[in-house]
């Protein structure tokens, strides 16, 4: 799409296929982590995100549309094996304006990682709230928007402090 | 670590604390303000009437020849009076809490409160369809 990325279009399909695949597992095995080790803060609902370290990763360290396809991957799997059909459409929700909002703030180049998965974080619950808004027809959840934007950006922040590490420590290239 | 972190990301940091607090702030205001709950009269099918809550006020229901009458007093609701056989709606007492129902079954008379704006109407229908 632009220059500034590195384009995945010099590989092969079979190549891009796989890499999406190994990546969509690797985002896989982080949520599964999640489930069985839940850090929730004793706030029911509210959890780490951990698995978002890998979208974050792949977005600074090879391309967004890696980026991308193996976090949709990754959403619908985990939804469908660890929480349903319902909540994985929430999270297909919250992932997909995270996704976007995290993606568009990158490259205004403005902002560190940490800034980029704190927003991200932040971005993840309000749109899950704004499904549960729709679908509940029930204007006043609004209120518990501060309590998901505090969260979201604690989450963020620490998730975000994990990909400042990783991503120092991989090559610019990976995999490319 | 803390070097990496940029002007923006500070500026973001303090916005989304700042939104945070500002929502945070708005319920408070709301409910000081008073509360939307409202008080429907419907007969025989028909709305007679939306009565907010606070104000105090006796309505007469007249339909087919039979005469209720609702009380509002003190953020509470009543039959004052009705003209049916088994008087169950007199019994009933005070409906204070949205979702609360009176109902005279003979005289085909409904008296609900509904809660704040948005979405009761939808709920009020299920409820009427459920009776």
């Amino acid at each position: 799409m632009t220059p500034s990325m590195s384009s995945p279009n010099d590989s092969s399909p079979a190549r891009r296929i796989a890499l999406t695949g190994l990546l969509a597992a690797l985002a896989l095995i982080f949520s599964y982590v999640e489930v069985l080790f839940p850090l929730n803060a004793g706030i029911p609902g509210i959890k780490l995100g951990l698995a978002n370290l890998v979208p974050l990763v792949i977005m600074y360290r090879m391309d967004a549309r890696y980026a991308f396809a193996a976090n949709l991957i990754r959403v619908l799997l985990a939804g469908l094996l660890f929480s349903g059909l319902f909540a994985a459409l929430y999270s297909l929700a919250g992932s997909c304006v995270s996704f976007l909002i995290m993606y568009l703030l990158k490259k205004t180049d403005r902002f560190s990682i940490i800034g980029v998965s704190m927003a991200g974080g932040v971005f993840h619950n309000l749109g899950q709230l704004a499904v549960a808004i729709i679908l509940v027809s029930g204007p006043q959840l609004i209120h518990y928007m501060p309590v998901l934007i505090l969260s979201g950006m604690a989450a963020g922040i620490i998730v975000g402090i994990g990909a400042f590490v990783l991503v120092e420590r991989l090559p610019a290239k990976l995999f490319l | 670590m803390i070097a990496s972190l940029r002007k923006a990301d500070i500026l973001l940091f303090f916005s989304f604390l700042a939104l945070a607090a500002l929502i945070a702030a708005l319920p408070l205001v709301r409910v000081s303000g008073g509360s939307d709950e409202k008080v429907r009269i419907i007969s025989g099918g028909e709305l007679v009437g939306i009565y907010p809550l606070e104000n105090d006020i006796e309505v007469e229901v007249k339909h087919d020849g039979h005469l209720n009458i609702v009380s509002i007093k003190d953020k509470k609701v009543y039959m004052e009076y009705s003209d049916c056989r088994n008087q169950i709606c007199v019994h009933t007492g005070e409906i204070t809490r949205p979702g609360d129902t009176i109902v005279c079954l003979p005289n085909y008379v409904i008296v609900e409160i509904t809660g704040s704006e948005g979405g009761g109407d939808e709920n009020d229908s299920v409820d009427v369809i459920a009776k």
